[in-house]
């Protein structure tokens, strides 16, 4: 077969000889489908959307004695109760988040041994961030919710005594 | 016609023959007859037609490589058995392993062979690892070194996913704890994304890590495993045997002597899983941890290094151990030795001095981690993980200006890191409730 043009026979003067730019070209080809084929793997897996409701369900006043804490199992959350009112904060571990467990001294995290005083304040261990307090509200039926979304000041104890309107149902 | 039945006579007349010939096709060698049997046959095939005699010794490489690939083997068959039995579904998966271990006939021996086999994976190959680098046989096979270090992390993938399966308390809370560790690292959120596959462990990570753990790691390592076959014939034969030695025929002398081990391995892991009791502990239970909730042994260096601090404990230090792993053989250029273990006995005694004070240093620095009332002003920093690094850090300096060889300085700082890794694990195995430290002798309190 002729070489329909001249160049086909790659004069030296031609900056990248054809084979050479044909090869490249396939390795950049190549390249570009392992990153079309990566994008579409990661689009496959990726987790499915976080639709959590941030606002959870704790129970009705009388749950809840005066001068006691009360682990909320279903959704891993601890409500204080005492004269001043109400506190609900987090029975998650902030150091790699297993559940704490209820001691004389407060809590203490049975994976990695990090511990909260009663308020979920670091006394010692691997943690370093007290429990996350979560904002309390009572919902229009009069239960009392909390606001997962809401962090608020750690030890705020709040009354409540109004339902805020529209909340809860 | 008669064509025709004289063609059919003469194919049936020869099919002894033919059917020989699928077998072995006739291929004309060398002369030699242990050379032609190592053509015939596939696993034959990995090896090199010839071996040197000192690499034949059991003092040589203490055989752990192959019995790391027998035990291996032995994953692969009662992992099939493993399969046909078990859902991974959250619903089903603790029901299958009380089938197995109570109902299925032979269902207790496949899950005790499984169990065995890959501690006693992670044991050899471990071992193999530290053979290799004490004998710095990494010398000159930089990239067989890189895909052992590869198979040996791989092994671990597989551990920590096969723990998952039974969907126990353990496996439960073994994943909650390194989804949150993933936090701490860069690019960790979309990795715990990936691996969980949603925002909690539920289903979708149940059926990722079934997946990862019987397909993709599996794979990964079984085609690693024959590059790391292949590599040694490669780089000619195992470190070690260069000099001068006259060299033996791989038939029989390496065969049959492979064969002894990879037997005496099975015979070892049959006889020990129909003996051995494997535990199945409480269900997953994702509102509250067992307490004490401890990872299993291979892993609990590991944990109680994170219970230092999450950061220094659990990404540093073993970052430190892979990236000194990795880093080995572009650090040590020296050619002197390589291929038996500690062969200077000036690195003898560096090493071993090393490893002794690494121990006391460690044990001062728990105790007084465990028994000091105060924490520390800057408890990430000072903690018995980071003082084991910068010992080990000081100890590579140290050896190394003193003998003028970055060799034994590494092999310094490497004894210190297991010195490190030992002790933790002994800590680890006397955590009791609370994450307290209990001795063996004490009693722990009813909770």
């Amino acid at each position: 077969m002729q070489p329909d043009h001249p160049s086909g026979n790659a004069p030296v003067d031609e900056p990248v000889p054809r084979r050479a730019f044909v090869a490249r070209l396939g390795h950049w080809l190549a390249g570009l489908a392992a990153a079309a084929a990566a994008v579409v793997a990661g689009v496959f897996l990726a987790p499915a959307a976080n639709r959590r409701s941030r606002r959870v369900l704790l129970g009705t006043d009388g749950d809840f004695k005066v001068r006691t804490v009360t682990w909320v199992r279903h959704s891993d959350l601890f409500v204080l109760r005492e004269e001043e009112g109400f506190g609900v904060f987090s029975a998650r571990c902030t150091h790699l988040g297993c559940i704490v467990r209820r001691t004389a001294e407060g809590f203490v995290c049975p994976c990695h041994g990090a511990r909260y005083d009663a308020y979920g304040r670091v006394i010692a261990g691997p943690a370093r961030r007290a429990l996350p307090w979560y904002r309390i509200v009572r919902g229009s039926d009069g239960r009392l919710w909390a606001d997962l979304s809401a962090e608020v000041e750690s030890g705020r104890l709040e009354a409540i005594v109004s339902a805020a309107p529209g909340e809860g149902a | 016609m008669s064509r025709f039945l004289a063609e059919l006579g003469d194919a049936l007349r020869a099919f002894p023959e033919s059917l020989r010939r699928v077998f072995r096709p006739g291929v004309s060698g060398p002369d030699d007859p242990s050379s032609a049997r190592l053509r015939r046959n596939l696993l034959f095939h990995l090896h090199p037609l010839k071996v040197r005699p000192r690499t034949l010794t059991f003092s040589a490489t203490f055989a752990l490589g192959l019995c790391t690939a027998t035990l291996f083997f032995l994953l692969l068959l009662s992992g099939l058995f493993l399969m046909m039995v078990y859902t991974p579904d959250p619903q089903r998966a603790y029901a299958c392993m009380q089938d197995l271990q109570w109902a299925i006939p032979g269902g207790a021996f496949f899950r005790a062979l499984h169990r065995l086999a890959a501690h006693g994976m992670v044991v050899c190959a471990g071992l193999h690892l530290l053979r290799v680098m004490f004998a710095a046989a990494y010398r000159r096979r930089e990239l067989n070194w890189f895909f052992g270090l590869s198979l040996l992390l791989l092994t671990a993938g597989l551990s920590f996913t096969g723990y998952l399966l039974p969907w126990d308390q353990r496996a439960f809370w073994a994943v909650n704890v390194s989804a949150s560790m993933l936090e701490n690292v860069p690019g960790g959120e979309t990795l715990r994304g990936l691996l969980l596959g949603g925002p909690d462990i539920g289903a979708d990570t149940l059926v990722r890590f079934y997946t990862l753990h019987v397909a993709l790691l599996p794979a990964l390592l079984a085609g690693l495993f024959f590059l790391h076959l292949w590599r040694i014939r490669k780089d000619g034969g195992l470190a070690g045997g260069e000099a001068q030695e006259a060299s033996v025929p791989a038939w029989p002398d390496l065969v049959l002597r492979e064969a002894l081990v990879f037997l005496l391995v099975v015979l070892a892991l049959v006889v020990l899983s129909a003996l051995h009791d494997t535990p199945l502990g409480p269900p997953a239970d994702p509102h509250r941890p067992d307490n004490p909730e401890k990872a299993p042994w291979y892993f609990l260096w590991l944990q109680e290094a994170v219970s230092h601090s999450a950061v220094a404990g659990g990404v540093v230090l073993p970052g430190l151990l892979i990236a000194l792993l990795a880093l080995l053989p572009f650090l040590d250029r020296g050619d002197e030795g390589v291929g038996r273990l500690l062969s200077s006995p000036l690195g003898r005694r560096w090493a071993c001095g090393a490893f002794a004070l690494a121990l006391a240093v460690g044990a001062a620095l728990q105790w007084w981690s465990i028994a000091g009332g105060d924490a520390p002003a800057h408890p990430d920093l000072l903690n018995p993980s980071s003082g084991m690094m910068a010992l080990s850090l000081l100890a590579l300096l140290v050896c190394g200006m003193r003998t003028g060889s970055v060799r034994l300085g590494v092999f310094c700082a490497m004894a210190v890191l297991l010195a490190a890794v030992l002790l933790f694990l002994v800590t680890g195995l006397c955590r009791g409730p609370e994450w307290r430290f209990f001795w063996p002798w004490e009693e722990w309190p009813v909770a």
